[in-house]
């Protein structure tokens, strides 16, 4: 896709002071962000949380950036950086504890529309939507923060074991091993194959 | 047979993407078909990569992007005063100004009202200059913290970088400035006294803004050295 303006003008300007920049930045990515995090947490409101969160980080340490259009690799590392903390945090809080979390199959609509008062949703496709996300989500809250990490990264951003190295700062074998493992302890689940 | 699965973990991407050399693909064809765990790992790894694709992609909620994500909000028009600054580097222009006339034309530039002796001059000029410069210190100062509280890591010390470089290239500018009058001082004092008289009777059109400096000076307030040395036009 054609882009206007490259990451690197962007970041530029905004550290130059440009809030339009930054705004252009942030919509450019949120999408994606927004995505993972919805994948990564239970419920959109925790995705909220979360995707502010990066994005703080993400202007925090933007001075920092040195990539050559290696900026959606480093938003990612910050990203997951963040929803390491973040699960970890929410484990300690015991409002959180598996079983008691609030899921979006039951308070998404609500929470959904109110977040969105702006878009309009066809309540159907939405929920259709939602189903098949719902699902997907299921599956990968089978697993464990590091495991379903790298699931994500690997199946869902499609980046290679040695970006996923990168960005997790955890080495190749590793992560090799702990994909086979992730993809191993779903069989027992089946819950892949009631997915699809 | 025994499979410590090693194989498969380390090329189940490129034997999917077929990446593969003929020989490794044939080892690992053999692993799937004689290794349970390594051929159902196998499956789920070509389920999960078409469960991937059915994500649907959800439309990000409203949010504030500068209030959530930008904390605390930076007002970027707000913490420099663009106007002082402007008047300050015009009031050394003028000043660096006049001491070029003084230096090419001096008997026609030292014309202030004829009561004022070389002396008490160059005092008020000193002590002008001094107060002036304490003035902007403190005032880039304040405006430095204000800066710096408001400004996060880096992009902070990127602007205190410059306020840096500004501050000190403007002391240097100041310190030249009254370097040079002191020499200046010096070398026409002989002939000031000479020339006192004559300097008295011919006032120059063009000294008027070094006229309302050095009378600020002497109602004692350097505060209102900005809007006495503000040119009327430029
Ligand atoms: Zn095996």
């Amino acid at each position: 896709m054609f882009q206007i303006n490259k990451d690197e003008t962007l970041i530029d300007k905004a550290l130059g002071g440009s809030e339009r920049s930054w705004v252009g930045l942030v919509k450019r990515y949120e999408g994606l962000v927004y995505n993972y995090c919805l994948r990564m947490t239970f419920n959109s409101s925790d995705a909220m949380d979360l995707m502010q969160e990066v994005f703080l980080a993400v202007y925090r340490n933007l001075p920092s950036y040195r990539g050559q259009g290696q900026f959606k690799g480093w938003m990612m590392r910050i990203a997951a950086n963040k929803t390491t903390d973040f699960l970890r945090s929410r484990g300690r809080n015991p409002l959180h504890r598996a079983g008691e979390v609030t899921d979006d199959s039951f308070d998404n609509d609500g929470l959904f529309q109110s977040r969105a008062s702006s878009h309009t949703i066809d309540p159907a496709s939405h929920l259709a939507q939602t189903n098949k996300n719902q699902q997907i989500k299921e599956v990968l809250n089978k697993l464990s923060d590091d495991h379903k990490q790298v699931v994500e990264l690997k199946f869902f951003q499609h980046f290679t074991f040695e970006e996923i190295s990168q960005q997790t700062g955890v080495s190749v074998n590793t992560l090799k091993t702990r994909l086979y493992t992730a993809l191993n302890k779903l069989k027992g689940f089946s819950e892949i194959q009631n997915a699809l | 047979m025994h499979c410590n699965h090693q194989l498969v973990i380390e090329h189940i991407d490129s034997y999917i993407e077929g990446n593969l050399s003929p020989e490794v693909k044939r080892e690992i064809d053999h692993m799937l078909d004689n290794c349970k765990e390594c051929h159902s790992t196998h499956q789920q790894y070509l389920e999960m990569h078409q469960l991937s694709h059915q994500w649907q992609e959800q439309d990000t909620p409203d949010w504030h992007r500068v209030k959530y994500a930008v904390r605390p909000p930076v007002k970027q028009s707000n913490w420099l005063n663009w106007g002082a600054m402007a008047t300050s580097t015009m009031a050394i222009l003028m000043v660096v100004f006049q001491l070029e006339i003084v230096s090419a034309d001096r008997g026609l530039t030292i014309s202030f009202g004829g009561s004022q002796t070389e002396e008490k001059i160059a005092n008020l000029v000193d002590s002008q200059l001094a107060s002036y410069k304490q003035a902007l210190d403190v005032s880039f100062e304040s405006k430095l913290n204000v800066a710096l509280e408001r400004q996060d890591n880096l992009s902070k010390i990127r602007h205190a970088n410059w306020i840096e470089k500004n501050r000190s290239e403007r002391q240097q500018d100041i310190k030249f400035v009254m370097t040079g009058w002191q020499s200046q001082r010096y070398e026409d004092q002989k002939q000031v006294d000479q020339q006192l008289s004559y300097i008295a009777d011919n006032q120059i059109e063009n000294n008027q803004a070094i006229n309302q400096l050095f009378q600020s000076v002497s109602n004692g307030r350097g505060r209102k050295a900005n809007s006495s040395l503000r040119p009327n036009k430029l």
